[in-house]
C-alpha cells in the first residue's frame, strides 16, 4: 500500500513533518505562526499540530521564500494574499457553478 | 544536447550586469510563479526563468555557459572538447543526446534544484516530484489507479547525475475533488549519501463533466423542466453518479432555483458526502403543435400573473 496522505484539513501532522517536507526550516515555521500564517493546535512547539492542507501552504511558502529572497514577515503577507486568493477562487468557482449553462 | 538561450529567456543582453540579470528574473517570476501566477503556461515558464536564473546568477556557471558558445534555441550542440575538464563538470552521460542542459549545470557544484534540507557533504534528500493526474467525475466519485511515468533524476553513489524513467502506481482513494493535492511519501527521486526518498504529489485536476459542475464535493446539475412541472410540480428522475433517482419539483418552482439532494455529491474523505444540486431550467418547446399552441393561448387569456409586476412599483 502507498503511504499516501491526501492534503486535506482533517488529517493533522507534527511540526517536525511539517519542516521534513516543506523545506522551510523549524525557525521559519515558528516566524510564519508568529506572524499568523499557520494556526497550529498545541501549546508548545514540541506540541504542535497542522492541518495537513498546511503543507500545501508550507511548499509554496518555501519555494516563494526561495524565488523572491523573502523575510518571514513579507513571506507572512504574501501567504496570506494567496490564501485569500484560494478563498476568492472558491467562491467564484461555487457561483459559477450555480448559474445554468 | 539542445542549446537554450538564457539570456534570451531572462530578456537580457549577453552583457547584462549581475543587477540586470537579477532585476529581469524578479520581474518574470512575479508573472510566471506558479503560486501567484494565472498565466496559462506559468509553471513551464517559470521553470524555464529560474534555470536561466540559476546559472546566470552564478559567476562560475556563466562563464561556463558562455563558453559553450552561441547556438540558436534549440539547436543540437555539444561542448566543446575540453569544457568539462575546465569546468570540473561531471557528465555521468556517455551519449549527451537525451542530456538536458539544466542537468548539465546541476552537475557544476552540485546544485541540484530544490532538494529539501541538502547540506554540503552530507545525506541529501531526494528530490521531491509534483505531477497532476487528470481524472474523470466518475474515477474520483469511486476511486482508481493511475499510472504515472516519471523521469527520475538522482545522484548515483558516484555523485554523478542520472535521470531514469520511473514508473509508479499510485492508488487514488474515492472522493478527492478538483485542485486537492495527494503526497506519497518516499515516491519521489531517491536520496544520495543515506538521505531519504523524496515525496511525490499528486495534484488532482477533474476533466470537465457533460453533466455535473464540481465546487468542492458538491455537484451541480441543469435540470430542464417543462413549464407546467414547474407551474403544478412534479416528481421527476436525474441522474447522480451513482444512478437516476426520482426528484420532486415543488408547484410553483422557478428558473434558477437550486433543489438540494443531501449526501449526492462526491463522498468526502473522512465520511459523508457533499451534496447534489439540481438547478432547474424552465425549458420551452421552441415548435408547438396546434393543440399546445392553442392551450397556451388559452392559459394567457386565463391568467393574471404579472411576471414584471415588481417594475411598476
Amino acid at each position: 500500500m502507498d503511504d499516501m496522505m491526501l492534503l486535506a484539513a482533517h488529517a493533522r501532522i507534527a511540526l517536525a513533518e511539517l519542516e521534513a517536507a516543506s523545506g522551510l526550516s523549524r525557525a521559519e515555521i515558528v516566524a510564519l505562526v508568529e506572524y499568523g500564517a499557520f494556526a497550529p493546535e498545541g501549546a508548545a512547539a514540541a506540541e504542535w499540530t497542522f492541518p495537513a492542507s498546511a503543507l500545501v501552504l508550507a511548499r509554496a511558502a518555501a519555494r516563494l521564500r526561495a524565488d523572491f529572497e523573502l523575510e518571514p514577515a513579507g513571506l507572512a503577507l504574501v501567504l496570506a494574499y494567496v490564501e485569500r486568493v484560494r478563498e476568492l477562487e472558491g467562491i467564484v468557482q461555487e457561483l459559477e457553478c450555480r448559474l445554468p449553462r | 544536447m539542445k542549446y537554450k538561450d538564457y539570456y534570451a529567456i531572462l530578456g537580457v543582453a549577453r552583457g547584462a550586469g549581475e543587477d540586470e540579470i537579477k532585476k529581469a528574473y524578479r520581474r518574470l517570476a512575479r508573472k510566471y510563479h506558479p503560486d501567484v501566477s494565472k498565466e496559462p503556461n506559468a509553471e513551464e515558464r517559470f521553470k524555464e526563468v529560474s534555470e536561466a536564473y540559476e546559472t546566470l546568477k552564478d559567476s562560475e556557471k556563466r562563464a561556463a555557459y558562455d563558453s559553450l558558445g552561441r547556438h540558436r534555441a534549440g539547436q543540437d550542440f555539444r561542448p566543446p572538447p575540453d569544457w568539462f575538464s575546465r569546468y570540473g563538470a561531471e557528465p555521468g552521460f556517455s551519449d549527451l543526446g537525451g542530456v538536458d542542459l539544466s542537468d548539465l549545470f546541476a552537475s557544476l557544484g552540485g546544485g541540484f534544484g530544490r532538494a529539501r534540507g541538502f547540506r554540503p557533504g552530507g545525506p541529501m534528500p531526494g528530490e521531491d516530484y509534483e505531477v497532476t493526474v487528470h481524472l474523470g467525475l466518475e474515477e474520483a466519485f469511486r476511486g482508481t489507479e493511475v499510472e504515472l511515468q516519471l523521469a527520475a533524476r538522482s545522484i548515483g553513489p558516484d555523485g554523478r547525475l542520472a535521470r531514469t524513467p520511473k514508473t509508479i502506481r499510485a492508488r487514488i482513494p474515492r472522493g478527492v475533488t478538483d485542485g486537492q493535492k495527494l503526497r506519497l511519501r518516499g515516491k519521489g527521486g531517491a536520496g544520495a549519501r543515506g538521505g531519504p526518498a523524496g515525496d511525490l504529489y499528486l495534484n488532482i485536476a477533474l476533466h470537465p463533466h457533460r453533466l455535473f459542475r464540481v465546487s468542492g464535493h458538491d455537484l451541480y446539475l441543469d435540470v430542464p423542466v417543462a413549464p407546467w412541472e414547474a407551474a403544478l410540480g412534479a416528481t421527476i428522475e436525474i441522474p447522480t453518479l451513482d444512478g437516476r433517482v426520482t426528484m420532486k419539483v415543488p408547484a410553483g418552482s422557478n428558473g434558477g432555483q437550486r433543489l438540494r439532494l443531501a449526501g449526492k455529491g462526491l463522498p468526502k474523505p473522512h465520511g459523508g458526502a457533499g451534496d447534489l444540486y439540481a438547478v432547474l431550467n424552465v425549458a420551452v418547446p421552441s415548435v408547438l403543435s396546434e393543440r399546445e399552441r392553442r392551450l397556451f393561448e388559452e392559459l394567457r387569456g386565463a391568467s393574471s400573473f404579472d411576471p414584471r409586476g415588481h417594475f411598476a412599483q
